[in-house]
């Protein structure tokens, strides 16, 4: 009798779409890769290589922990990411020098900075065993023991064939967005080793915000900035923009040029995008993250624009495993936003 | 299956939706037995690829994967009823035998008794174990939940089943 369950089960009627749905749930997934760290970071420096190699030496043990102010700073204050080593510089990231052992491997997570929405933390981990070029380590995030929602990116450095420096960034969303609150860190291992921690975190609230709301519409897709975000980290501009079903998502590939009133142009870091389809549209919203400037900039001229991809493509697999190559087709429908200007305070 | 598991774990989303597709039906209907109506099933299905994609790489094993996926799609609808509602949540430590433990469903069960007769709770025992065929000792470890509150929950969800369909049958 047990599969009456299993006869109703399948009186839901399946809508055609469901595997258009499925592929937009794998284009997301895509679309942040391609978004987030699109310039990779540079090279840690010899300091941080050189500590690895002190690291090293000690062996993996709670020890670590010792060592752990050692290294802190060294993941920031090297990434080549001016906002982090300015923070870093100006003591505002969080020490944290946290370390544990699973499977032989430690791991610490030596900093943090929250700031707005977005959460940066750097980490090492060392082992035993050398590391394979494909190696994985999987975050799993959670917000006062909760699941959130968030959009985010990992980055991680071989330091030697034993141990890597990593940076994760994330912004969060809507309530989850707190000043306050123990944030769960839990990196998964390729052999299901965990290494879990709990941060106390607090927001730094060093922002200054200048409302924009330009709002622009070209061919049928619209876009509105809100605001621009200002603090020791850097420049953050939040956006909203919208566009047909059939627009190929171009929206989502929004980015924003930036110049000061010398002419210098402001380095761009990219951000994450969420999207939604909504009465036939796609919409989108999102951030986007520049370096910090000075306290001399009293204007900047912001240029938003498509950052359409110019490669990928992919492989087709049949059900006997053979492998068809898809070629890459660019996106021919480029579009120009007008210029605009935002006095600062 | 294996090679897909692997293929999609390095990246390549023609590997993984080939994969997915396999199983996108059953998100499809799970997912409506708990958000009751297609455009949110709709919404649970894209964020069950998103999910399962993006952490694809925490699948250790390929024999794993369906049953990752039916825990993500769970967990999906579940996130997708949090946001318009308040729901109860299975308490881990809760076991109470309700009823005799009889596994039989009723003859004349409904798919509308299914969804709207059962919490999520209920449902999500209910699914796994007569649409997936899913033991107690892995509905337990599904829902992290006591192999003796997945039993306690399934007795409790047929008994209200067995009355709600006697209630209608007097009421007609």
């Amino acid at each position: 009798m047990n599969n009456k369950v299993k006869q109703e089960m399948e009186r839901i009627k399946i809508p055609a779409d469901i595997h258009e749905r499925a592929k937009l749930g794998v284009k997301k997934v895509k679309s942040e890769q391609r978004r987030r760290f699109k310039k990779p970071l540079v090279a840690f420096s010899a300091a941080a290589i050189a500590v690895g190699v002190l690291v090293g030496s000690a062996s993996v043990s709670p020890t670590m922990a010792n060592f752990a102010s050692t290294i802190i700073n060294s993941i920031f204050s090297e990434s080549g990411n001016k906002g982090l080593e300015q923070v870093s510089k100006l003591g505002l990231t969080d020490m944290v020098g946290e370390t544990k052992v699973a499977g032989g491997t430690a791991l610490t997570v030596t900093e943090l900075f929250y700031e707005g929405s977005k959460i940066t933390i750097g980490y090492s981990f060392e082992t035993k065993k050398q590391l394979s070029d494909d190696h994985h380590l999987g975050v799993e995030i959670k917000i006062n023991n909760e699941s959130v929602s968030y959009s985010g990116g990992q980055k991680e450095q071989q330091i030697d064939p034993n141990h890597r420096t990593g940076l994760i960034d994330f912004e969060l969303r809507g309530n989850d967005v707190k000043d306050k609150f123990d944030l769960g860190l839990a990196f998964t291992g390729e052999n299901g080793e965990k290494w879990e921690f709990t941060l106390p975190v607090q927001a730094h609230t060093n922002i200054k915000t200048v409302a924009i709301d330009t709002k622009q519409t070209v061919n049928g897709n619209n876009v509105t900035i809100s605001d621009l975000k200002i603090s020791p980290a850097g420049l953050v501009i939040a956006f909203q923009s919208d566009s047909a079903i059939d627009s190929n998502h171009l929206m989502s590939y929004l980015d924003f040029k930036v110049v000061d009133e010398k002419g210098n142009e402001i380095g761009s870091h990219s951000g994450g995008t969420m999207g939604e389809i909504k009465d036939g549209r796609y919409y989108y919203s999102g951030n986007r993250y520049f370096d910090p400037i000075g306290d001399d900039v009293k204007e900047l001229t912001i240029t938003p624009y498509l950052v359409l991809p110019t490669g990928g493509g992919g492989v087709e697999i049949d059900q006997d495993g053979k492998e068809k190559v898809i070629e890459f087709k660019p996106i021919k429908d480029d579009i120009t936003f007008k210029t605009f200007k935002v006095k600062l305070p | 299956m294996n090679t897909l598991v692997k293929k999609a774990q390095k990246g390549n989303d023609k590997a993984f939706l080939q994969l997915f597709q396999m199983y996108e039906q059953d998100i499809y209907r799970i997912a409506y037995v708990y958000v009751k109506n297609e455009e949110d099933a709709s919404d649970v299905l894209q964020e069950v690829a998103y999910r399962s994609f993006k952490n694809i790489h925490t699948v250790r094993e390929a024999s794993y994967f369906k049953t990752w996926l039916i825990k993500i799609t769970i967990s999906c609808a579940i996130d997708s009823l949090r946001k318009n509602k308040n729901i109860v949540q299975l308490n881990p430590n809760y076991e109470e035998f309700l009823g005799a433990s009889n596994e039989d469903i009723p003859l004349t069960l409904s798919i509308q008794e299914l969804i709207n007769g059962l919490n999520e709770n209920e449902k999500s025992v209910v699914i796994l174990k007569y649409y997936k065929d899913f033991s107690f000792k892995d509905i337990a470890e599904t829902l992290d939940i006591p192999l003796g509150t997945a039993k306690s929950v399934l007795y409790r969800a047929l008994d209200k089943l067995r009355k709600s369909i006697k209630e209608v049958g007097v009421n007609e």
